[in-house]
């Protein structure tokens, strides 16, 4: 049976449109990612200025006033208005984070929609879908199960890191030292892990994305 | 579809994954296609410890039959509670659907798992049921969310003031989860819940679809709506799944009054009004080793739905001035946390070591921790929700500003298990074992007598090793039997009762039979009397009238069996036997002979019913002298003794058995059914814990005339030098292993006047010996033997031995008066 007779088979049962969709997906989830590490590595020279920001916030904040004795003399509201200086740079810095956070939001929605619909499509023809023909594997492509899970997989993974971002920034407060972004493992490195999880699939998946269907 | 584990490769991890997808179950193709499953599918997986909702997945595993999967999404069984992990090994869990082919389960069970993964553990149970769910999309979700004990507090705030920041936290941790009502999810290796500090969400309710079905499923998604109805503590959660609520033996009345104690304040706090104040913020327990006073409060903590805090004496030491205190404090501020949240009942374990007695000139820094642990009892009179359990083996070495009201108000003593006690220790204990028919716990519990629920614990697990050995010397392991009696008679040989552990008097003396002992009908007759049938027939005394005698004195000539007597007497009534010695007893320092009479008694008393034997007695305490100014030894010893017969009383800390709220639980109920008895049975039980003082001695006229009398000694009898007729019984008995070829018995009974026991024995042995002498390969020993041997043993007593030890009046029995 040639490659085209097979094909003609599988469009029967809905598995061609599915490979079509997963391709598509894939080759959306793909740009995501890199989409997705660029924003990390822009936002990484306004996560150092905010950490700056902060810690010479954190070191005004702490200062007493006896220590400033000298300067205050001559400028007696110094402090405040350092202070307040900080504080405006320091919003300014978190509007950009939000910002890039929206971004990668954006991001996770085209992961989750792509995910939503390769499921559905899977549901719509389950029933005639075989399942020894959706678990097996071709020298090309993985089997379709793979590619489903590796789906939802990466869906969830970006979904979570998306929120613990949010929620590590929501917690933020000048004021509190320990919701400060410089402590923290999941703003300072740049999801190596993820990107590279990811990687290891593609590398299952190059052929099949580059597979006229 | 149901699997059974013996025809599949089941894995059961006991957490979530550290990665990938959480709520996962991997299936191998075929088992996937028998189910009729999709991967999209929603499974719910049942077997004996919990129900878990997972994702189908197929597994790319070598086995044909390949299962994996996580309890993610799960609900606990209540009923498999119980069943605790040392037993899964012994007792094949039998699953509902496979009940009716229990036999064949029971072989399959045995046979060992295959290839476990790193963190998988093979399970035991013998299958798993599977079954696919119906998914919807939520709609509407109510959770309550577990979070660390720290935290409640702030998410509780978070609740009333801005409930759609926790709802949203809610919603990510649970979107794409698949769900039911009274689920709960664990999140406890996820990444996200640790920085949103929740642990796991127990879900309330559900809402969404159309279809309202028992196998239907709900997915959440972004859309889903969810409220948040309560918080509760991670710690209150955990220990409430894993607790083990399993019954405690004899232990009914205790474990209700503790119960109690705990809760009524709570329930009533409206009743109360303003005088809300806790009645009973602290109680004591307090009993010997073993009798389980640290399981009773776990017990009543899983019964009350209390958190348990739990400080252990020694743990809490720091070696650092201060450290002790400081991990004190953070221990109270935990416990007033969980207090607030709902009932907590802080246990002090050993609380001896925390609060010593304080003696004058001892160091100051052990009193900085009792100063804190007083300063916290003082402040719970507000804390309705809160109790303060301690427990000690040695309440005489408790500070006593530790047991004024308004600290530890209550104490309660732990007894050593009467007869009916263990009888529902071994209950709850054998109901365990898969034991074979012929077990009878009346007869365990009979010979128990003085053991605690750790040795009958002990004694159990002793029966499983020795049922275990059998089987493991055998062929093939299927072959393995349900433990026997006789695995339990052997097991009790090995186990010491820990109240008798390292006592001066414990000996092992050789039992001996009424039988064997020859003559002396009167005699034994007045022995019985005097110490078997108090312990054997307590009832009977009670119905008569009559109070058990507290001490028997055995005099007469050396040689005459008054030792012998006693053992017969201890080995026919099962009492626990505890033997004095003048060697044992005196020590070079002062005070220490009386200290050891007085242990000595107290082990009797909680080893009761149990005769203690002074052999000897003229030897250990002589007569109270006027001449010598300077009091001896011999004479403190006298005087404790006198003190323990029948002194005033005991003293409150060493009591080891007594307090009426322990003897209503000691009531025997087989004895239940006349009134009158009934009435009686709290006397007996009384009289059961009795202790009867077996004194012997060939110098009657050297003992105090105070030893003496009725009310101490109550019996004392004469053993007299055998007569004929006890003779020719004696010489019955020591020829019966020989063989004898005419040989005139009674002759020789007639010709051995003033011969003792001792002395008849002593020429039996000569009698063989001469036999031997003559010709090496004799079998026989004969008359002329005995004949010969009778020139060379010759009476140990004489008309004049006699004569003096002979009782001077008859003696009379008179009860002490009540």
């Amino acid at each position: 049976m040639s490659s085209r007779q097979s094909l003609q088979l599988a469009n029967d049962n809905g598995e061609h449109k599915l490979l079509l969709q997963l391709q598509k997906s894939f080759k959306i989830v793909q740009q995501c990612v890199t989409v997705w590490c660029v924003v990390l590595t822009e936002s990484r020279p306004h996560l150092v200025t905010l950490n700056n920001l902060t810690e010479q916030f954190t070191s005004c904040y702490s200062t007493s006033n006896i220590q400033l004795a000298a300067i205050t003399s001559q400028l007696p509201d110094v402090k405040d208005k350092l202070q307040q200086k900080l504080q405006e740079g320091v919003d300014a810095k978190l509007d950009v984070m939000q910002e890039k956070l929206s971004v990668l939001h954006g991001l996770c929605e085209k992961i989750s929609k792509q995910c939503k619909y390769s499921t559905d499509l899977y549901t719509k023809n389950h029933v005639k879908l075989n399942l020894v023909m959706v678990t097996t594997a071709t020298a090309t492509r993985p089997s379709i199960a793979d590619m489903l899970e590796w789906l939802q997989d990466t869906e969830q993974l970006f979904l979570q890191r998306y929120w613990a971002r949010t929620y590590i920034l929501d917690q933020f407060r000048l004021e509190d030292k320990s919701t400060h972004l410089s402590d923290n493992a999941i703003w300072s490195y740049d999801d190596k892990d993820i990107q590279k999880q990811f990687q290891e699939k593609l590398s299952y998946l190059s052929f099949f994305l580059e597979e006229k269907l | 579809m149901t699997v059974k584990t013996s025809n599949a490769v089941v894995m059961r991890g006991d957490a979530p994954p550290p990665t990938g997808s959480p709520q996962t179950c991997r299936m191998s193709l075929a088992l996937m296609t028998e189910l009729g499953a999709n991967l999209v599918s929603l499974v719910q997986i049942t077997d004996n410890f919990q129900q878990a909702i997972c994702r189908l997945r197929v597994a790319d595993s070598i086995f044909g039959n390949y299962i994996e999967y996580h309890p993610t999404v799960f609900r606990s069984w209540p009923e498999s509670k119980e069943i605790s992990d040392s037993k899964k090994t012994l007792l094949p869990v039998k699953c509902k659907e496979c009940s009716s082919s229990g036999d064949d389960l029971n072989k399959e069970n045995w046979r060992q798992p295959q290839t476990c993964d790193n963190n998988l553990t093979s399970t035991s149970q013998s299958c798993c049921n599977f079954e696919l769910l119906n998914t919807t999309l939520a709609d509407y979700v109510e959770v309550c969310v577990v979070t660390s004990i720290e935290h409640v507090k702030k998410m509780k705030n978070k609740l009333k003031t801005n409930s759609k920041y926790l709802e949203d936290i809610c919603n990510n941790l649970l979107c794409n989860f698949g769900i039911k009502e009274n689920f709960t999810v664990d999140f406890q290796v996820s990444l996200l819940a640790k920085l949103y500090n929740i642990s796991h969400l127990i879900i309330k309710h559900c809402e969404g679809g159309e279809c309202e079905q028992d196998t239907n499923a709900f997915m959440v998604g972004t859309q889903t709506v969810i409220r948040v109805t309560d918080i509760q503590s991670t710690e209150r959660y955990t220990s409430g799944l894993s607790s083990t609520a399993s019954p405690l033996g004899g232990l009914e009345e205790i474990a209700r009054e503790l119960i109690e104690t705990v809760k009524i304040p709570v329930t009533l706090a409206g009743c109360l009004g303003k005088a809300a104040v806790r009645p009973v913020s602290g109680v004591l327990l307090r009993g010997p080793p073993g009798t389980g006073k640290t399981s009773l409060v776990r017990y009543v903590a899983s019964q009350t739905g209390a958190h348990l805090v739990t400080i252990n004496g020694p743990e809490v030491f720091g070696s650092r001035p201060g450290q002790t205190e400081e991990v004190l404090q953070k221990i109270f501020e935990r416990a007033v946390l969980f207090s607030e949240e709902g009932l907590c009942i802080l246990f002090i374990d050993e609380i001896d070591s925390l609060c010593p007695k304080t003696r004058p000139g001892e160091a100051m820094s052990d009193q900085n921790a009792s100063g804190l642990l007083f300063n916290f009892l003082d402040s719970l009179h507000e804390t309705l929700s809160l109790v303060v359990i301690g427990a000690t083996n040695r309440p005489a070495s408790l500070d006593s500003a530790l047991r004024r009201p308004g600290r530890l108000d209550k104490e309660i003593m732990m007894n050593v298990p009467s007869y009916q006690q263990r009888v529902s220790i071994l209950e709850v204990l054998i109901d365990k074992l898969s034991v074979g028919s012929d077990i009878d716990i009346n007869k365990l519990a009979r010979m128990t007598n003085g053991y605690v629920g750790a040795d009958l614990t002990s004694l159990c697990h002793e029966a499983v090793y020795s049922a275990m050995s059998e089987v493991s010397s055998g062929s093939d392991m299927e072959e393995r039997g349900p433990i026997q009696m006789k695995h339990f008679l052997s097991a009790a040989k090995s186990i010491t009762p820990s109240t008798q552990k390292g006592s001066e008097g414990l000996i092992d003396a050789p039992p001996v039979l009424w039988e064997n002992i020859g003559g002396l009908e009167a005699t034994k007759l007045q022995i019985r009397q005097a110490i078997e049938w108090p312990i054997q027939h307590p009832e009977a005394f009670s119905r008569i009238g009559l109070p058990c005698p507290k001490g028997v004195l055995l005099y007469g000539p050396p040689g005459c069996c008054k030792t012998t007597l006693v053992r017969a007497a201890a080995t026919s009534s099962g009492a626990t036997f505890l033997s004095l010695s003048g060697a044992q007893l005196y020590s070079p320092y002062v005070g220490d002979s009386e200290r050891k009479v007085t242990e000595i008694f107290q082990r009797a008393r909680a080893g009761a019913p149990s005769i203690l034997f002074l052999d000897e007695i003229d030897s250990i305490i002589g007569k109270r002298s006027d001449s010598s100014s300077q009091r001896s030894v011999q004479e403190r010893v006298l005087s404790t003794l006198l003190n323990e017969l029948d002194g005033i009383g005991i003293r409150m800390d060493d009591q080891v058995v007594g307090g009426a709220k322990v003897l209503e639980g000691d009531v025997c109920p087989d004895e239940s059914g006349q009134c009158s008895r009934k009435r009686n049975s709290v006397r007996e039980t009384l009289d059961r814990r009795n202790v009867v003082v077996v004194a012997a001695t060939n110098r009657r006229d050297l003992l105090d005339e105070a030893l003496v009398r009725p009310g101490r000694m109550d019996r004392i009898l004469y053993v007299p030098p055998p007569d004929t007729q006890a003779r020719r019984q004696i010489l019955n008995i020591y020829t019966r292993h020989m063989p004898v070829q005419d040989v005139d018995l009674d002759g020789i009974a007639m010709a051995t006047e003033n011969y003792t026991g001792a002395d008849l024995e002593n020429l039996c042995r000569e009698a063989a010996l001469k036999a031997l002498t003559v010709d090496l390969r004799a079998d026989v020993v004969k008359m002329e033997h005995f004949e010969s041997a009778l020139k060379i043993v010759k009476p140990s007593l004489t008309g004049n031995m006699i004569q003096k030890s002979q009782p001077t009046k008859p003696w009379s029995f008179c009860p002490k008066e009540h």
